[in-house]
């Protein structure tokens, strides 16, 4: 007995380290395997307070650029108003149920109050959330295009994966043939990620347009994620390794529109019933 | 009277890093993370378990604003426990040091030793853990070391022309 004693009062100060370092570990574990939880992530509110004064504080140096990007998106805002304006009298017409399903998704528009772009596991913080009809596994999108899922949601703030973090992967389709493959980035340059998945016979050109799939409930299909800049085809390759660009610039990311599938529970129910068969 | 200076300092140091430092990057290839001030420049005297309870603290604070929850918790961890181990090692005479931990007071050469391989060690363990798997390896080194170079580089301004 005494000797324990000794070996403790010791090697005291190595035992407290050990004891901290695997509480560390214990939390790095839990974090990575499931669903951050707001009170511990960036949707936490003191954290969101400051990126929120910073990003006001940022947004009066930018007044200018951002008032010509508003300027040039209500241009062609207008235009496609024009155009859509002529489309529903068309749709009017002929009620079919097909046109009717892409109809069924709800935006939220948030602003994005933090954001990283230089870590394995990048996220960003909108200042909306569970208040705001804001739920886990929606999809955002920004005026450029997709930009990632969100992962957790607080009172008012959320937290959002975006498509450069090395853990989240996008089904994608290559506009010009519909080919299905997946997206995701490999945490270096914050500018492009990775086409994967994509065939050997098929044919993928420099340019093409990438496009979500709409086979899954986060994002409806043909939103735009990027273009490709680069593809490569080895030898003996089964699949073409495919680089894209991004579409979203997260750097200069201002505006995000949260969007829901109103159906997504509806079919969450079918394809559980589906599975229990 | 201290005391109040140096957390006064701690809470600027803190504001810099999360308004400032932790925008700066090199094309991907790492930021400097010059929070590891606040823990390097304790005072001697504090009680080992009081020093790395104060690494949990700074540990967490970065962990919450980056979203990795544990991951500087437990580099910081590391390096209040290397710490008085590294400056025992490096100065014969640690007693007649009182107060805080400075460039001028300890020796130039001394500090900057200290200062290389405890951040070296931090900055590994912060890219390590936060890539969490072994395959890329390569990139958590390169990361390391030019992270290391802009912290260690930033801490020296610092402490030459306080």
């Amino acid at each position: 007995m005494r000797n324990l004693l000794q070996f403790l009062t010791r090697y005291s100060n190595f035992l407290i380290f050990l004891i901290l370092e695997v509480v560390a570990f214990i939390l790095i574990c839990t974090s990575h395997d499931y669903q951050q939880s707001a009170v511990w992530s960036g949707s936490n509110r003191i954290v969101a307070g400051v990126n929120t004064i910073q990003t006001t504080i940022r947004e009066y140096f930018q007044l200018r650029a951002t008032n010509e990007t508003l300027a040039q998106e209500n241009a062609t805002l207008k235009a496609e108003l024009m155009l859509l304006t002529n489309q529903i009298e068309v749709i009017e017409e002929r009620k079919d149920s097909y046109i009717y399903s892409h109809l069924d998704w709800e935006y939220v528009p948030a602003k994005v109050i933090g954001l990283s772009t230089n870590k394995q596991y990048n996220y960003l913080t909108i200042n909306k959330g569970r208040r705001d009809g804001i739920e886990v596994d929606m999809g955002v999108i920004g005026a450029d295009g997709v930009v990632g899922i969100v992962s957790a949601v607080g009172e008012k703030y959320a937290l959002v994966v975006p498509i450069i973090h090395t853990k989240i992967s996008i089904s994608s389709r290559l506009q010009s043939n519909n080919q299905i493959g997946g997206t995701s980035w490999k945490g270096r340059d914050y500018r492009y990620v990775q086409l994967t998945d994509i065939a050997r016979h098929v044919e993928v050109h420099q340019g093409d347009t990438v496009v979500t799939s709409g086979l899954t409930d986060v994002f409806p299909g043909g939103l735009i994620i990027g273009t490709v800049s680069e593809t490569e085809l080895g030898l003996g390759d089964n699949y073409h390794q495919t680089i894209v660009e991004l579409s979203t610039d997260y750097k200069s990311l201002k505006y995000v529109q949260v969007i829901g599938n109103k159906n997504s529970k509806m079919t969450d129910k079918i394809e559980q019933n589906h599975g229990m068969d | 009277m201290e005391w109040i200076r140096q957390i006064g300092r701690a809470i600027l140091v803190v504001l810099l890093q999360v308004l400032l430092f932790n925008h700066l990057q090199i094309g991907g290839w790492g930021f400097p993370m010059v929070y590891v001030l606040i823990l390097m420049n304790l005072p001697v005297q504090i009680p080992r378990w009081a020093e790395m309870l104060i690494g949990v603290a700074v540990g967490l604070i970065f962990d919450v604003w980056n979203s990795s929850l544990g991951v500087h918790m437990a580099a910081c961890i590391a390096f209040s426990f290397l710490r008085p181990m590294l400056l025992g090692n490096v100065l014969q005479d640690l007693e007649r040091v009182k107060g805080e931990i400075c460039f001028a007071c300890i020796g130039r050469i001394e500090y900057t030793k200290c200062l290389v391989f405890l951040t070296l060690i931090h900055h590994l363990m912060v890219f390590a853990l936060e890539s969490w798997s072994w395959s890329n390896w390569w990139m958590v080194l390169v990361q390391t070391l030019i992270s290391s170079i802009l912290t260690i580089l930033i801490i020296l301004g610092y402490e030459i022309f306080r």
